[in-house]
Order: structure tokens, then C-alpha cells, then sequence
């Protein structure tokens, strides 16, 4: 161990005890509550989970790994082909469509839900504007149940095959395929034999994420199932039955589920081999037939005019007239109204101020905790040492929501320690402490990705050339930092200003966040309202992601997000 | 084995012209290099014949085939990248067993045949024990004949090489540029070879085409190149030439340039009177005593002692002069501000009209 200052001393202290307090003590008492039944030590909770009388929470196990692999499958080949067709391809459009084809993932998870509800729903546009066509009594192929929560997660998590394939690819080095064709290689065996092993790290990554948020996700089960049972929402309902012993145990199985997927993420496939490789991309070459090219072109279009509908829809029906759309395929009255409402009635802002607020406070600790985190992993004598550092500091990154929201209500309905006064659980501060546990792990992965980028010679010079330690940071490693900073900030606000599937079970009233609202309109039959508070927050969200310059496009990037 | 024609490929990118409708034909067995600095389009008129870029006009015939609409993966050339293209996720083995494989010949060639084949290409290339390591654990000097094993074991009618040295270091290319040679002798394959490198084009080829613009200035071995260069580009790049503009008068009897004026000798080829640009390779200079006839005063203005020989960058009027003489031949005390009188040695002078 090297000399530290009395001040580096003092803040790995005050970093070791924030990340204490409200990563490990929360966790802590989830798992342990779910050891005790009646005052003792039990594993009564565990046992009832696999009990084979009562197999609801088996079932529900089941319905969520099922969907998940599901999923996988799924937005793997959609993903995969508009990965393919936006780098192999050149036609009219291209750059911007291939942008607009992440939208879906920087939609909330609410917003995105709904939005989908509103389309391909039971009473839905699609089935609806079908039923009408065909003159049917009731609406055609709704989407629902099962085969519901599936079209919803492959509708969010293709982006990920498609951000990872698509920059596989254009890194892919063009003279590879060259080498191959040259060889007496046809397309398909240099697809399979050539481009294939290339994609591999990327598609095994992107998989684990999909697999990882299928498993997390509560707000299509909870919009969609239909009764149908998950794991998430296992995890709500004994909550709200005042069962939150089982509720940690519940939570405590999905997290050992995530957290698995984590580690294989973060230590497994990502990590790439050493061979220098020139990086052009290869449009052209993998290039098929003239008619399958069009195909495949049509097919693209198609796929991303359904995914441009809920967005579309959405906005739509902001628009709509309240109570003009029951039975109608669109609603049959528009008016400006749900807008102008936020002009007369200022307590309308009241969600949207309170989600600002929040996500400010999650961002500004986040930032704090994240940057000097990140500083003094890197600074770690031990690569070793400073890659499990790592990968402790960030593990809230693969602890869901739900669980999140659970633990927090066990640690904090009660004094940290004894003799304090602190009772967070139905106050204001609970939200932006959770919002900070589940997005500051972007900060420290974005920065540290931006360090490991930084060649430690700019410093070195640096310092040769005469500036002192203040001046190097300032005029070197800062510039350098930046764009990683700035782009894990814009993360943290996004995902705290759009934050569900905590705030359900922590919010209260007075400092209910926008998704929450939303659900509540919603339940009301608000539809105008509630897509009227969406697209506000699709708005905002939207200006953010130009601020940090586009949406998600670089590789880059793709890391922070992991 | 087979000999390569080319009839007036051309090939643009967008208003640019890479290429400008070039006529190559290279026998069968011949070492031919392109030579020519970057952006002339040498990589451009290899890609065409490797048949990565179509061109947009004229015909490429391998042997008596017209090979210009044949997909790439039909053509059985080989060819070694500048980065060399290897597969980073294969071992050494399965790269070089890579085209064998892909090869649609039946019957099917067996294992064993495989097998056999790649150790005698790696053999060739002295790498038999690397067989089974992974690419990326290789050295670039490894991965570099990797690469031409890769490319030899198909039994290419014609091989390629776009710039394969120019990731090495110095002793490493010299001796690889050697090896080339020797398997190219070996297997007697006709060979294309792009570089930017002058010394390596002498060395290594039977013929050489110096190519400027997109176009080729002159085609020949490489000795005929050097001593009788068609224009002042090919003397200047090959031979390392200063140019020195000047002008001719009407008898074709005397160059002058900023007062200084140099008579030309008897019976040496002169362009038509008028501007003229003047070609003098470095070991084409001496220096002089003063006073004797046909000198050309000049004031030294660095020099460059590398042992056997020291360099010279002189001042003529306002042209500048390289000058490269044996160190021992009186140049002790010639220093940077010293003016010298400078023998011109005509051998290696030529005299060019000006270029437009």
C-alpha cells in the first residue's frame, strides 16, 4: 500500500461508508429478514418458495425464465438482421433511420409499455382498425398474456443485438472478408466461418442483457399478463399483502438470477482479443442478390414502421379528446386541451417538477460517488484488485428494480443505527436514494471507461512540460473525461426521470414521480392525460440524448450502458 | 500458371479518377511490382485484378480467360494484405487450411490432404511449429508469412501483394523482402507486387511500373528504368533526381537557369528548345576546383555524413541540389555555408521538356 494523504484517506472512508449504507446495509437486510421467520433463524421462506403444494412461485420462476429465453431468441434474429441490413446496405435514408431504430430503448419502461398497450393491446389501434376491417365481433389478434410481455420486451431489448451487431460490424475489418472471398469463400461461408466469430462477444453480451432485463421486468407483466404469473410481480403482491419476508425471499432468488448474468457479462465475452485490426467496416461485400437485397430493405422498413407506431400513437392520443376513444379504432374527437391543462392548473407540473427534482439529487450523487470512485479505483496498484473493485461498486447495476425497492423499505423503515432519527421510508428522500443506488454504477463504468482510454503518457507529458498536479486535470485528464462524464450523467437523468418499478413501491403522494402519475391517469381512464405526461417526458428525455450528442450511436457508449 | 493482361482498365470514385484506362501484360512466371507514391491508384488497379473493385471500364484476362466479371471468390488469385488479413479467432493452421476448405473442387479434398498441405505451406514459410497458435500470439514478422502461406497454399494462378512489408522493421523487411523472392523463384507464380518503396521494387522485381495520377509513366526493368527514366517523375521517384527548371536554347547546345549556364555535350538527347527541366541524380555531382569548364557554382547548405557515403543539399541560383559523394573524395572540409564549384557527370543526367 502507497502513502496516502490524510484527504484521500477521508474520502475513501466517506465513499466506503455511503456505499455501506445504502448498497450494502439494505441488501444486507433483505437477505437477512429472509432468513427469519417468527424472530429466528428460518428457512421457511426458501421452502415455500419450492413448495411443490403451492406452485404459484414456481410457476411464476418459470413464466419469467421462459419469457426470457423467449425474448432472447427473438430480438437475436430481429436485431441481428437490422444490424445487417443498416451497416451492409446503402439506400435512401439510412443514417437517420438507422438512429431512429434505438428509439425504443431510450423510451422509460413505462412510456414504452403503454405506448405498446395503446397499439397492439386488447383494445388496441391494431386489433380494433383490424375488427373493423373485417367486421368481427371482437378485436383481432390482441396482444396479451404471454405472448404479450414477450412482444413488449422484444419491441425494447432487440436495440441491444442491434447496437452490439451493428457495432461489431463496423469495426469488422474489410480486408478479413476480402481475404475470405479471395480464398474461393461464398457469402455464406464468410458469413458463417468469417463475420459469425467476430459477432460472437457481441451477441453473447447482448443476450445476457436481454436475458438479464426480461428477468427484471415488471411493467409489461404488470400492463399485460393477464393474469399470468412472474416473478416480479410475485415479488409486488407480497408487498402489498404485507408479506415482505417473502417478498425478500422472492427477491432474493431473482437477484442470485441477475446477478449470475452480471458477472458472466462483465468477465466474460466482452472482452476481446488483442489483434490490431484496421476497422474500416466492409459495406458491401456480404452484399446478396438484387431481389433478396430489396427483401430484406422492405423487410427493415416494415420492421421499424412498428416500432415508429407506439411512438406515433402515443403522441396521437395525447392529443385525444377525453372518452372519445372506447370502442372507436382512433379516438373520434382531438382537441389541445390535455396540453393546455398544464398551462391553467399548475398543480398538473406537480409529477413532472418532482421527477426533475428527484433526478437531479440521484444525478449530483451519482456524479460525486461515481467520479472520485472511479478516480480511485484506477489509481489501484493491483489490476486485479481494481477489476473486482469494479465490479463490487457497480453490482446495483444488476440488482432489479423491484429488489431494489424491497430492500429499501426493509433497511430504512427503521434507524440506520440506533438513536438516529432517520426514517426514510415514506418521506421524500427514499426515491432519489434509490434512483442514485440503481443508475450511479453508469457514472463509475462510463468514467473508468473513459481513464482506461486516457494513454497515462498525456499525463506524463504533461507534467515534463511544467503543470502541476491541479493544471493536468484541469487541462488534460478533464477534456479527456468529459465526453464520458457527460454522456453517464445524461444516463443517470434518464433513468431516474422515466424510474418505475421502484417508485411504485416507495413513492408517496406528495413526491410521486411522472411514471407513477401516468399509471394512475391510466388507471382512471385518463388516456389523454396520461399519454399527454408521456410525451412531456419523451420530450425532456429526447433533448437530453441531442445534448450528449445522439442516441446511444457509438460503440463507445455501448460499454457505459453495460 | 499464367500470364496477366490488362486492356484499358479504368476506375473512378465519385469526379475523381484512380485509375486512368491503363495496358499492362505481364508473362507468365514474371515478378512485376507497381510502384508509385499513395493515392496513384497502385492499390486501386490491384484490387481491380483481384477483382474487389470492378472497373468501370476495359478487360482483365488471366492467361487466355477474361476474368473481369468473375467474382473474386472465383478467380483463384492469392493475396497478402497490408494488415495481412488474417482470422484472429483461428489458430495458424485453420487460416492457411482456410481456402482450402472453401474451395468448391470435387471430389471433396480430404483431411489428411489438408493437412498435408498446409504443413508443406507452412513449412515454406518456416513457421511448421506455429501451427496451432493462436494468430494474435504471433509476431508481425509471424503473422506476415502467415499471410503468404495463406495465400500460396491454393496454388493461386497469379499472387498479390499490397504493400506486405510496410508494418515491419527495417532489418525484418529486408530479410523478408528476401524470402519473398526466393518462394516466388521457387514456385515461379506470376506475381503482382504494389509498394511505395523504390529500393524494394529494384530488388524484387523483373519488371516495374511507376505509376503517377492514376496513370503508368513508364513500364520496364528496373535498370532500364533507372538509367534512361521517360520523364522527370520516374527520375526523381526511382532514382532520387533533382530537378532543376531550366531553359533550353535554340541550338539545344546550353541549359541556364538564374544566370548560371551549363553547355550540354555532344550528341546528349535533348528535348525541343525552349523550358527544360534537368535531371541529375545524386551520384551524378563532384565537386570541383574552381575555374574549370562546365561547373555550376553553388553554396552548401547541409550536409549528412552516413560512413561510406555523405549527402549533400546545395543551392544552384535558387534550385536546390542533392549531391551523395564517397566521404574519402575530398569533402572534409566542404561545411553548410561554403561555397563549391560542382562537376555535373552526364551519365546520370537527363533533360526533359517541362511538364505542362
Amino acid at each position: 500500500m502507497r502513502f496516502r494523504s490524510p484527504g484521500t484517506l477521508l474520502t475513501i472512508t466517506l465513499l466506503a461508508a455511503v456505499f455501506g449504507i445504502c448498497v450494502v446495509y439494505p441488501l444486507g437486510a433483505m437477505v437477512a429478514e429472509s432468513l427469519h421467520a417468527g424472530g429466528k433463524f428460518s428457512l421457511d421462506h426458501y421452502l415455500f418458495l419450492f413448495d411443490m403444494s403451492n406452485r404459484v412461485n414456481l410457476e411464476a420462476v418459470g413464466n419469467s425464465v421462459y419469457v426470457s429465453v423467449v425474448s432472447v431468441a427473438f430480438s437475436g434474429v430481429i436485431g441481428l438482421f437490422l444490424a445487417f441490413v443498416f451497416t451492409q446496405f446503402r439506400f435512401p435514408l439510412r443514417s437517420l433511420l438507422a438512429r431512429l431504430a434505438v428509439l425504443p430503448v431510450a423510451l422509460p419502461p413505462l412510456v414504452g409499455v403503454i405506448a405498446f398497450l395503446f397499439v397492439f393491446g386488447e383494445t388496441g389501434i391494431i386489433p380494433r382498425g383490424l375488427q373493423l376491417l373485417f367486421g368481427t365481433a371482437a378485436p383481432l389478434i390482441p396482444a396479451g398474456g404471454i405472448s404479450g410481455v414477450i412482444m413488449v420486451h422484444v419491441y425494447s431489448f432487440h436495440v441491444y443485438f442491434y447496437l452490439f451487431v451493428s457495432a461489431a460490424l463496423g469495426t469488422l475489418d474489410g480486408s478479413q472478408l476480402e481475404a475470405a472471398t479471395g480464398l474461393g469463400s461464398g457469402p455464406w461461408r464468410t458469413f458463417v466461418r468469417v463475420v459469425l466469430p467476430e459477432l460472437r462477444p457481441g451477441l453473447l453480451a447482448a443476450s445476457a442483457l436481454t436475458f438479464m432485463s426480461s428477468m427484471a421486468s415488471f411493467t409489461a407483466p404488470l400492463l399485460f399478463a393477464g393474469g399470468k404469473n412472474f416473478i416480479t410481480l410475485q415479488i409486488y403482491a407480497s408487498k402489498l399483502n404485507g408479506d415482505i419476508d417473502l417478498a425478500a425471499a422472492q427477491s432474493v432468488l431473482l437477484t442470485g438470477v441477475s446477478l449470475l448474468f452480471y458477472l458472466f457479462l462483465t468477465l466474460g465475452p466482452a472482452r476481446r482479443s488483442g489483434y490490431a485490426r484496421k476497422g474500416t467496416g466492409a459495406p458491401g461485400l456480404m452484399s446478396p442478390g438484387k431481389l433478396s437485397r430489396r427483401v430484406m430493405i422492405v423487410a427493415a422498413f416494415t420492421l421499424l414502421g412498428i416500432e415508429l407506431l407506439p411512438v406515433i400513437a402515443i403522441i396521437v392520443l395525447s392529443l385525444a379528446r377525453e372518452g372519445s376513444w372506447t370502442t372507436q379504432w382512433i379516438p373520434s374527437a382531438y382537441t389541445a386541451g390535455n396540453y393546455a391543462a398544464f398551462f391553467t392548473d399548475a398543480a398538473l407540473w406537480k409529477p413532472v417538477v418532482n421527477s426533475l427534482e428527484m433526478a437531479v439529487l440521484a444525478l449530483v450523487a451519482s456524479l460525486a460517488f461515481g467520479i472520485t470512485t472511479a478516480f480511485l479505483v484506477s489509481r489501484m496498484r493491483s489490476r486485479l484488485a481494481g477489476t473486482w473493485a469494479n465490479l463490487a461498486l457497480t453490482l446495483p447495476y444488476a440488482v432489479p428494480g423491484t429488489v431494489v425497492a424491497v430492500a429499501f423499505i426493509l433497511a430504512f423503515n427503521r434507524p440506520v443505527l440506533p438513536g438516529l432519527p432517520t426514517l426514510l421510508v415514506g418521506t421524500f428522500w427514499i426515491l432519489p436514494l434509490a434512483y442514485f443506488v440503481r443508475e450511479y454504477p453508469v457514472v463509475i463504468r462510463s468514467v473508468s471507461a473513459s481513464l482506461e482510454g486516457m494513454d497515462g503518457s498525456l499525463l506524463e507529458a504533461a507534467s515534463g512540460l511544467g503543470a502541476g498536479p491541479l493544471r493536468r486535470f484541469r487541462t488534460v485528464a478533464l477534456p479527456v473525461l468529459l465526453p464520458g462524464i457527460l454522456s453517464g450523467g445524461v444516463l443517470v437523468l434518464i433513468g431516474s426521470l422515466g424510474e418505475f418499478v421502484s417508485s411504485i413501491l416507495l413513492y408517496t403522494y406528495d413526491s410521486r414521480p411522472v411514471s407513477v402519475e401516468i399509471l394512475a391517469q391510466l388507471r382512471l381512464f385518463n388516456i389523454g392525460a396520461a399519454a399527454a405526461y408521456s410525451v412531456i417526458l419523451m420530450v425532456i428525455i429526447l433533448g437530453l440524448l441531442r445534448l450528449s450528442g445522439g442516441l446511444l450511436a457509438s460503440d463507445r457508449r455501448m460499454s457505459y450502458i453495460l | 500458371m499464367a500470364g496477366l493482361r490488362l486492356e484499358g482498365i479504368a476506375k473512378s470514385f465519385g469526379r475523381f479518377a484512380a485509375v486512368r484506362p491503363t495496358h499492362l501484360e505481364i508473362p507468365s512466371g514474371e515478378f512485376f511490382a507497381i510502384l508509385g507514391p499513395s493515392g496513384c491508384g497502385k492499390s486501386t488497379l490491384l484490387r481491380m485484378i483481384a477483382g474487389y473493385e470492378r472497373p468501370d471500364a476495359g478487360r482483365v484476362f488471366l492467361g487466355e480467360t477474361d476474368i473481369t466479371s468473375q467474382r473474386p471468390q472465383d478467380r483463384g488469385i492469392g493475396m497478402v494484405f497490408q494488415n495481412y488479413a488474417l482470422f484472429p479467432h483461428m489458430t495458424v493452421f485453420e487460416n492457411v487450411a482456410f481456402g482450402l476448405r472453401a474451395r468448391k473442387v470435387s471430389p471433396k479434398i480430404s483431411n489428411d490432404a489438408i493437412s498435408a498441405q498446409v504443413a508443406a505451406a507452412l513449412e515454406s514459410v518456416r513457421l511448421s511449429e506455429k501451427s496451432r497458435s493462436p494468430v494474435p500470439a504471433l509476431s508481425g514478422g509471424e503473422q506476415q508469412r502467415v499471410a503468404v502461406a495463406r495465400a500460396l497454399v491454393i496454388r493461386p494462378r497469379l499472387l498479390l501483394f499490397d504493400e506486405p512489408l510496410s508494418n515491419l522493421d527495417i532489418a525484418l523487411r529486408l530479410q523478408t523482402r528476401e524470402e519473398i523472392r526466393m518462394l516466388q523463384r521457387a514456385t515461379g507464380i506470376t506475381t503482382v507486387y504494389v509498394t511505395h518503396d523504390q529500393g524494394e521494387a529494384m530488388s524484387l522485381a523483373d519488371r516495374i511500373a511507376v505509376m503517377r495520377a492514376g496513370e503508368v509513366e513508364q513500364a520496364g526493368e528496373p535498370g532500364i528504368l533507372y538509367n534512361s527514366p521517360a520523364n522527370s517523375f520516374v527520375a526523381e521517384f526511382l532514382g532520387g533526381a533533382s530537378l532543376i527548371d531550366c531553359h533550353l536554347d535554340g541550338a539545344g547546345r546550353v541549359i541556364a537557369w538564374n544566370g548560371i549556364s551549363l553547355p550540354v555535350p555532344a550528341g546528349f538527347p535533348v528535348p525541343p528548345p525552349g523550358p527544360a527541366v534537368l535531371a541529375i541524380k545524386p551520384e551524378g555531382l563532384s565537386f570541383a576546383e574552381g575555374g574549370e569548364n562546365g561547373v555550376v557554382e553553388a553554396l552548401v547548405r547541409s550536409r549528412e555524413y552516413t560512413g561510406f557515403t555523405t549527402a549533400f543539399t546545395l543551392l544552384a541560383g535558387d534550385r536546390v541540389l542533392k549531391a551523395l559523394v564517397v566521404s574519402t573524395q575530398g569533402t572534409a572540409g566542404i561545411v553548410p555555408g561554403k561555397n563549391v564549384s560542382l562537376r555535373v557527370d552526364w551519365r546520370h543526367c537527363s533533360l526533359f521538356a517541362a511538364r505542362r
